[in-house]
């Protein structure tokens, strides 16, 4: 009797296993912020990756690939950990994408490297973060890369005495240095840097500095969202009437620019993606994000990184099928050269960073709408700090 | 067979928290990250029970206490030493000297000023933490390299089985020496300050230093759960420090009931499985879920979920329901 029990015990499991082995199903975990004040993250991401999905189907070689979200409510690198190792340990996932914030991708590093966990980074842009771990990749930017274009742009076109305002924080801190830095080498003067606090709302006394300094242009760098509406409205009002210029990379970005208004036209921007550039995936990104989820939708940068992301995962899974390990995953991306809806990008082979077209832009008005048009292509731009500090 | 004694039956009731937690680390598996968390905010909580509960001190910037421990405990880690319980300790020294000397400027307030002086000094740590980027790392948070092993003997594992069995341990002692310090003459003057301050100096006790000196506590305590933080998540950030910190374990400690034995255990633990629960289903829309048990905590129950049980017992025993409000 207790032998008939094994044997049909036995039986179970084995059609169990071959049941699960013959349509696997590929977990990817997504780590981003879908709650408080920087859900518009989250909520990018995850429309990039379901239009992504309608696009590519949600099955590679019969596997189904299954995203699973998890809030981490914003910076919040203990949350971020607790997260990643809840989907690793408990979920089973076999890739992890997502991080908004870089004190979340940098507090996942060392269960990343444990696990040998294939992770993408949607956002996170501080240059350091893929230094962190050898199984992290990234499909977003870094900061420098974007900023020292707008630096160069600047000094070749007639602007030489410059005021920087960054947001009081580290991303506004390497934006600063990366702009003073090529400014000054490039002959330009910056008369002053002012760091102006995360949480202001009332930017009059900042500018009213910049406004005694009378420089050509101002440079800032705001944290998104309501803040930097605020910096270029009064930068609109107080400085533009004085002929004051402003030198931007992601602030005049689309999904602002109605909140901004006209004040924004002629507003020039170095940034790695532009949501008019002409190719068709940005144009099939955006026709599938409206229909899908509404016509006000706009694409950004988050999108462009999701979108990246949910790219690599699936040529892993088509090379390796649904047991791809991280050696694997990270031995196949590395170098691997693709169109995305911002332009051609690379996974750099050393650094496992991107490499990108960083586009100059202006805001000019189409069909009604305020938008930002390429004017100058910078081709595969390499993250300027990896190459300032080889490991 | 004689029927268990009632003090036998209570010792018995005082052991099942833990026996449950317990039980947590032999079936919880991937949980147990969880678990660690809801250890941690355990311990805050119970810090904040004593500042807010016994002694009445209306504090919104407890995160500063917790945010001192775990910032203590991260540099200490990086430039010190990797052990862990120097690490803890240097962290709980940290934040009760802070607690000490924040507490002797503001406890000479009370009620809505105390509120926002509170308020200013965690504002004002958080502001400090985000500029002194060479020692915090500011925005972009601070990692802790390996800690050495507990006692140079238990290892930290990727599964978190030390770091769940570490923290447990030290949540047990620390909720002994409350248990001990709401209980002694201290803690009774402390409820009787909290009750009626003016009597209590009226009758010859030092209200002031009283107050600083459980503040100091409450501060020691905290700053053990933003070491154990730190130490078991090997990262610190500004969150830490934030004022949402401070709201999120006064939500916890509501919820479970003030001046409770088990009300921060309780509220803790349901906050964090819940929100974790929540946020798996929908992680747009989770906090409603957080706010509508909150409400309908603080609008049925008299204090707390710990209140339910009263509430049933005296049910049950045919008396009156007891109000707490006016």
């Amino acid at each position: 009797m207790k032998q008939a029990w094994a044997a049909l015990c036995a039986a179970g499991l084995i059609f169990g296993l071959v049941g699960a082995a013959s349509a696997e199903t590929v977990k990817v975990g997504v780590i981003a912020t879908f709650s408080g004040p920087f859900a518009r993250w989250g909520e990018q991401f995850q429309q990039a990756i379901k239009v992504y999905q309608k696009q590519h189907g949600t099955t590679v070689d019969g596997n189904t690939i299954e995203v699973i979200y998890r809030d981490d409510g914003g910076p919040d690198p203990a949350r971020a950990k607790q997260l990643a190792e809840e989907l690793i340990l408990r979920e089973k996932v076999q890739f992890l994408g997502g991080f908004v914030f870089t004190p979340n991708a940098l507090a996942v590093a060392d269960i990343v490297t444990e696990a040998k966990m294939p992770t993408v980074i949607f956002n996170a842009a501080t240059a350091v973060v893929t230094r962190k771990s050898p199984y992290f990749v990234r499909t977003s930017q870094t900061i420098p890369q974007v900023t020292v274009p707008i630096a160069q742009w600047a000094a070749r076109n007639g602007i030489k005495r410059v005021v920087t305002a960054v947001s009081d924080y580290a991303p506004g801190f390497d934006a600063e240095a990366y702009f003073v830095k090529t400014f000054q080498a490039a002959g330009g003067e910056v008369l002053e840097s002012i760091r102006i606090p995360l949480a202001t709302t009332d930017f009059s006394p900042f500018y009213e500095r910049v406004l005694q300094e009378k420089p050509d242009a101002l440079f800032i760098f705001g944290p998104g969202g309501p803040p930097t509406v605020g910096m270029i409205n009064t930068w609109a009002s107080r400085l533009k009437p004085a002929g004051i210029r402003l030198l931007c990379t992601a602030e005049t970005q689309e999904i602002d620019l109605p909140k901004i208004g006209p004040a924004a036209l002629g507003v020039v921007s170095s940034f790695h993606y532009t949501e008019t550039v002409d190719n068709p995936l940005n144009k099939a990104l955006w026709a599938d994000l409206t229909a899908m989820f509404g016509k006000n939708t706009v694409p950004d940068l988050a999108s462009a990184g999701a979108y990246d992301g949910m790219e690599l995962i699936y040529r892993a899974v088509a090379k390796f099928g649904p047991r791809a390990t991280g050696d694997q995953a990270i031995g196949l991306w590395r170098g691997m050269a693709f169109d995305s809806p911002r332009g051609p990008i690379e996974i750099d082979e050393k650094t496992r960073d991107i490499i990108e077209n960083v586009y100059l832009r202006k805001v000019e008005e189409r069909e009604g709408k305020l938008v930002n048009i390429n004017f100058q292509t910078i081709p595969m731009v390499r993250d300027p700090w990896k190459d300032e500090h080889p490991e | 067979m004689t029927a268990l004694s009632e003090s036998g039956l209570r010792r018995l009731w005082h052991g099942l928290p833990w026996a449950l937690a317990l039980l947590v680390y032999f079936t919880g598996g991937g949980y147990l990250g969880l678990g660690t968390h809801a250890l941690v905010m355990i311990l805050f909580a119970l810090s904040l029970d004593l500042a807010l509960g016994q002694a009445g001190i209306i504090t919104m910037g407890h995160a500063a206490f917790f945010g001192i421990g775990a910032y203590a405990a991260g540099i200490f880690a990086s430039h010190l030493s990797a052990d862990p319980l120097l690490g803890l300790a240097a962290a709980t020294l940290a934040a009760s000297l802070f607690g000490l000397l924040s507490g002797a400027f503001i406890l000479h307030t009370a009620g809505v000023t105390l509120m926002m002086l509170t308020l200013a000094v965690s504002a004002l740590l958080a502001e400090f933490a985000n500029q002194a980027h060479g020692l915090t790392g500011g925005d972009d948070g601070l990692q802790l390299g390996r800690m050495a092993p507990l006692l140079g003997l238990f290892g930290f594992d990727l599964w978190g089985k030390t770091a769940y069995l570490y923290a447990l341990a030290v949540l047990f002692l620390w909720s002994l020496a409350a248990w001990r310090i709401m209980r002694s003459p201290f803690g009774r003057s402390l409820d009787g300050i909290r009750q009626n301050p003016r009597r209590m100096r009226a009758i010859g006790t030092p209200v002031w230093r009283r107050l600083v000196v459980a503040y100091g506590l409450s501060a020691a305590m905290a700053g053990s759960a933003g070491a154990l933080e730190a130490q078991t998540t090997r990262s610190v950030g500004l969150g830490a420090l934030s004022v949402l910190t401070s709201g999120t374990v006064l939500v916890m400690l509501v919820l479970g009931g003030t001046r409770r034995s088990y009300g921060a255990f309780l509220g803790a633990t349901v906050y964090v499985v819940v929100q974790d629960f929540a946020a798996e289903i929908d992680p747009f829309r989770w906090m409603f879920v957080i706010g509508l048990l909150l409400m309908a905590v603080v609008l049925i129950f008299e204090n707390g979920l710990t209140g339910l049980g009263d509430a049933a017992r005296r049910a049950l025993a045919g008396l009156p329901r007891r109000s707490g409000r006016p």
